[in-house]
């Protein structure tokens, strides 16, 4: 496996205080690694310290298999970024700002402008001073600029902040695109996890500092799926019946009034049946979908299982 | 290094500043001719000599563009830091040195030209006010335009170095108002006047203000690159 970044054991210490700390993170080549995390977990110093604003306190970094020093600024010509807020020159319009862009990373096609300008929906704002943008069009602009000359990584702090839905949905599309057809490998932080869930190969999650977990997207959508959750006032005649008249083993007693059924073969209405008909008091019978989010709130909250 | 000096002036369209330059040296014209009238109204000789005259224009020259100086710095540096547009720049593949270096070249050159043009200019209508309307009690002689001429250059040089002390004060905490400040102050400082006597007078002080100037736009880069931008 080519990981195009790495990152071992990485720790920033600001003021005695661990902001960042022993990160080992692995991004393959070509996928859209989602970066989540709670406000002030450390992911923008994460991806500072990949960006060589911020110098790690201790580990290394390594990026395209070439170690990060504080000198090495020709790696910096293969990635595209947004840290934190886009900041342009507020009295330039999108276009000179892109064009100074081009002329600082030695990027020389400058056809290349009006074709990001139409990709991010900016094409009619010609002579109009960045300073007069809103901030959606300025997190367009931001990922125009990042992505104009073509960079092989692209790191992306809360890119879609600001955003209309329709915004979410066209950027959503864009980072996909650029993920297949240009085979660019994105790191997106979010503390939004329905985006996240939906573009996203591998999630990482960091708390505290710490990346509590990393995970394949799809070995969590094969662990999270749907359960019928059941009170009552007798469990375990409950799981006796369903386990022997409905034939169902895949269930969980949480407590002395609930069980969760993980089993999907018998809907509510025949587990229903099966029990009034036994004779016992179903209070409630719920169907879940244990989304990502119940998923990720448990790491976050739970304070990860392989932390 | 040519590259980045002219992307920095393209960025900041600081050709613009001609008017400022304009009005300046409008400014040292009407000042002095001002000194003239008035002494002369009053009876008295307005300039003895030339030099005398030619020290007056220059402190008023070395003034103010030690501020103007001061004002580049805080568009070509702290606005920079503080609009946190210095990130963009340091996420190029570029030499934060180089980056930094080409701002401050910026600011000595157009110090050490402004200076060494404007008070060209002063001599020069000087040298034509004596010629026409005889100004000076005494002959005006071609060595004293010679030594004016290598006075001038070394003085020149010397505001170029010494415009980027505000930067001490001015890096700290990214402040604007301190650089303008600090530069009012050196300015004043250095430019007060009186029995045709200033600090700049003095050769040493100019020569270790130049110098000193140097240091800290040295020392404002030399540890650029360890440093984290927050």
């Amino acid at each position: 496996m080519t990981y195009i970044i790495k990152t071992n054991n990485l720790t920033k210490i600001y003021q005695g205080k661990e902001v960042v700390s022993n990160v080992t993170m692995n991004i393959k080549k070509g996928e859209i690694y989602g970066f989540l995390g709670p406000n002030g977990a450390g992911k923008t110093t994460f991806m500072r310290m990949l960006m060589s604003l911020v110098k790690p306190s201790n580990g290394e970094i390594i990026i395209c298999g070439e170690q990060v020093t504080p000198t090495s600024f020709e790696l910096l010509k293969r990635i595209g970024c947004i840290i934190e807020y886009p900041v342009f020159y507020d009295k330039l319009t999108a276009k000179e700002n892109l064009d100074l862009h081009c002329e600082y990373t030695g990027y020389y096609n400058k056809k290349e402008i009006d074709f990001v300008l139409d990709l991010v929906k900016l094409k009619d704002t010609e002579g109009k001073a960045v300073k007069d943008f809103s901030l959606g069009m300025k997190q367009r602009l931001g990922v125009a600029r990042a992505i104009i000359t073509k960079p092989e990584i692209l790191i992306l702090d809360e890119p879609i902040n600001g955003l209309d839905p329709i915004g979410i949905k066209e950027f959503r599309n864009l980072f996909q695109k650029l993920s297949k057809d240009y085979g660019m490998t994105l790191l997106i932080s979010s503390h939004i996890l329905g985006e996240i869930e939906q573009i996203a190969d591998t999630i990482g999650v960091i708390k505290d500092g710490k990346l509590i977990k990393e995970v394949l997207m799809e070995d969590i959508r094969e662990e999270n799926t749907a359960f019928i959750e059941l009170k009552t006032n007798d469990v375990k005649k409950v799981a006796f019946e369903i386990s022997h008249t409905l034939g169902i083993s895949n269930f969980k007693i949480l407590d002395e009034a609930t069980i969760r059924i993980y089993d999907m073969k018998a809907s509510e209405g025949e587990i229903l049946k099966t029990l009034v008909v036994k004779d016992i008091l179903v209070e409630a019978i719920t169907r879940k979908n244990h989304s990502l989010e119940d998923y990720f709130l448990r790491i976050i909250n739970g304070g990860g299982m392989n932390a | 290094m040519l590259k980045l000096i002219k992307l920095e002036i393209k960025k900041f369209k600081l050709f613009n500043y001609y008017k400022g330059v304009l009005i300046a040296n409008l400014g040292f014209i009407a000042f002095l001719s001002m000194i003239y009238f008035l002494e002369r109204n009053d009876g008295n000789i307005p300039f003895e000599n030339f030099e005398m005259a030619m020290n007056i224009s220059s402190a008023a020259i070395r003034t103010t563009f030690i501020i103007f100086a001061a004002v580049l710095i805080v568009k070509l540096i702290i606005d920079e830091y503080k609009s946190k547009s210095i990130e963009i720049m340091f996420t190029y593949p570029i030499g934060r040195k180089k980056i930094l270096t080409a701002k401050l070249m910026i600011v000595v050159a157009f110090t050490f030209i402004m200076v060494m043009s404007s008070t060209s200019l002063m001599a020069g209508l000087l040298y034509f006010a004596e010629a026409q309307f005889d100004i000076f009690p005494v002959e005006l002689s071609f060595q004293d335009i010679v030594r004016n001429v290598y006075v001038n250059f070394f003085y020149a040089l010397a505001t170029a170095g010494l415009s980027l002390i505000p930067l001490l004060f001015g890096m700290r905490r990214k402040s604007a108002v301190a650089t303008i400040v600090s530069a009012i102050f050196l300015a004043t400082v250095t430019s007060t006047t009186s029995d045709n006597i200033n600090l700049f007078s003095i050769i040493a002080i100019p020569v270790s203000l130049g110098v000193f100037g140097i240091l800290i736009g040295y020392l404002a880069i030399s540890k650029i690159e360890q440093v984290d931008v927050i």
